[in-house]
């Protein structure tokens, strides 16, 4: 198998709903892929399936095991008696038997992970009391520490303040370049088209999928975001995409969890 | 010193201290996964679900605590089944399957009986009555769910912080939570018949509850858990024996007062940790 990942013709029901319609993709490795699209349109359904936990038809094939992966941060018990170094220390959990105790290079991975997301020195301080952005640093650590060619990133960036997010975009180019095939999804649509070396828009079927430059134009945005997005042009002529609140209030609070550019991201270069 | 002793130099007596401790242990171990999971108002419903299963084993003539504990087992799979459902919610579930079972059993109770056991020690417990027999079963169910809880510690773990996770790792949350129930059931059908569902409930939660007032990491959790049951039953044990009152309800005021001491204590512990150098790196044990 050459490529990473393989998605092929993927469609996830729920009470007869369909959350997916015949999904298809490939991901080779040493990829960083942005997925996009508004609230509700399956990028996480798209990892559930992919990681088996929900019921699908289609096929999905990962080349060697079962990928890494990063939830959305309000998922977890953020109240759970546990350091960060505890937390990263859970990406080890799968490498040991029940019977083995962890061994130091398990402690060791754990620590070099958090050392990579800019967290070592907040290792001893208890989960439940770092921010938002210090806590999806310390879950991106544990995906470090699992240590799986494929790794899928659930809006990473959502809710985190500019050190983390610096932090966790160095971290993801990082893995990148060591060959990682990485596939985030986000809502900042600027960043993702600087960043990514390939967009995959998708709302419940994959309106387009390609590099940048074919992908991050209005139609293409607008045909995703249903018309609730909008195009803006920067200074330099390049153009990148928002997120338009007034269409967004009808389908929840897509303004609350996204970060959609700002008009201060005109003097980005 | 003869203070201290003195309890202890009646077989009786000393047999329901060692009844309680035994479910102070239990308790302060299985507790941390109650109380972190929040799975409390289940250990009740357990409490109640067996008693169905003891009336049946009772007019069959079995065993009174194997019949409670096929109970609490239906119980536990009837639970996880219903928390897998998005059109209920968990408490919901729990109070149907609580309320159906022990309405079964009260049925089951006037129409099978009158029984020449006393079944209803199985409901409110008899702590004066536990011989050397009732000890070693306690004894031997605390081993088997302490290795239980051991040997699914990572599990538990990556289920009880993050289940998307979990199952990355090639744990199946819905099984580990079906086992989970069944250890509890396990606890609780053993302890009842001890202690009274009520002392079971207060040892399964109150200490845990406690230990996650003052702990910042699953290790310290355990033994402060732990350590409060022990230290809860010890109060009780002594201030019932002495002051001839109910042991039960001695040994849950004992814990309650216990966890008012943490509440009171937190704010002290916390600002000693953020006065202390903090930040180093420390290795889980688990």
């Amino acid at each position: 198998m050459d490529n990473a990942l393989e998605v092929e013709r993927l469609s996830v029901d729920f009470a007869g709903h369909r959350a997916l319609d015949i999904v298809s993709f490939t991901l080779p490795p040493g990829q960083l892929v942005g997925l996009l699209g508004p609230n509700g349109a399956g990028k996480s359904t798209l990892f559930r399936a992919i990681l088996g936990q929900v019921e699908h038809t289609g096929a999905v094939r990962v080349s060697g095991e079962i990928p890494s992966y990063v939830p959305q941060g309000d998922t977890v018990a953020a109240d759970f008696p546990a350091t960060a170094a505890d937390v990263a220390t859970m990406g080890r959990f799968g490498h040991r038997r029940w019977w083995q105790r962890l061994s130091r290079d398990d402690h060791a991975a754990a620590t070099a992970a958090l050392e990579t997301v800019g967290m070592a020195e907040h290792a001893g301080c208890t989960f439940a009391t770092l921010s938002g952005g210090q806590r999806q640093r310390v879950m991106l650590a544990r995906a470090l520490a699992h240590d799986k060619q494929v790794i899928l990133l659930d809006e990473p960036m959502t809710g985190v303040d500019s050190v983390s997010r610096d932090a966790i975009a160095a971290t993801i180019a990082r893995l990148r370049d060591d060959g990682r095939t990485v596939l985030m999804s986000t809502h900042d649509l600027s960043d993702a088209a600087r960043s990514c070396d390939r967009l995959i828009f998708l709302n419940r079927r994959i309106i387009h999928d390609g590099p940048p430059a074919t992908t991050f134009t209005p139609e293409v945005i607008q045909a995703a975001y249903e018309g609730a997005a909008v195009m803006l042009t920067r200074p330099d002529g390049g153009s990148f995409g928002v997120l338009d609140d007034a269409h967004h209030h009808d389908h929840g609070s897509v303004h609350g969890h996204s970060h959609a550019p700002s008009h201060e991201e005109h003097h980005h270069p | 010193m003869s203070l201290i002793t003195e309890p202890w130099q009646s077989g009786l007596v000393a047999r329901a201290g060692v009844a309680l401790l035994i479910v102070g242990i239990l308790g302060g171990v299985i507790g941390v996964f109650v109380v972190v999971r929040g799975l409390s108002f289940t250990v009740e419903a357990f409490a109640h679900t067996a008693f169905p299963g003891a009336v049946l084993a009772t007019a069959a003539g079995g065993s009174i605590v194997l019949g409670g504990l096929a109970a609490v087992l239906v119980t536990a799979v009837a639970i996880a089944l219903a928390m897998r459902s998005d059109r209920i919610s968990d408490d919901a579930a729990i109070s149907v399957v609580f309320t159906g079972l022990f309405a079964v059993g009260a049925i089951l109770f006037t129409t099978l009986g009158p029984f020449d056991r006393d079944i209803t020690s199985f409901l409110f417990g008899s702590l004066l009555g536990a011989d050397r027999r009732d000890l070693v079963m306690l004894s031997a169910g605390a081993l088997v769910v302490g290795a239980a809880l051991w040997a699914l510690r990572r599990p538990l773990i990556l289920t009880s912080f993050d289940p998307a996770f979990a199952s990355v790792v090639g744990t199946r949350p819905g099984r580990v939570q079906l086992a989970l129930l069944g250890l509890v059931g396990v606890s609780v059908v053993i302890a009842v018949q001890a202690v009274g569902n009520m002392l079971v409930l207060a040892m399964l939660v109150i200490p845990a509850a406690t230990a996650r007032l003052l702990t910042r990491r699953l290790p310290a959790t355990f033994a402060v858990s732990v350590a409060a049951g022990v230290l809860a039953t010890l109060i009780g044990f002594y201030v019932s024996y002495y002051a001839s009152a109910a042991t039960g309800a001695c040994v849950v005021l004992a814990a309650v007062a216990l966890l008012l001491i943490a509440a009171l204590a937190r704010p002290l512990i916390r600002r000693g940790r953020s006065v202390a150098v903090g930040g180093a790196a420390a290795p889980t044990s688990a």
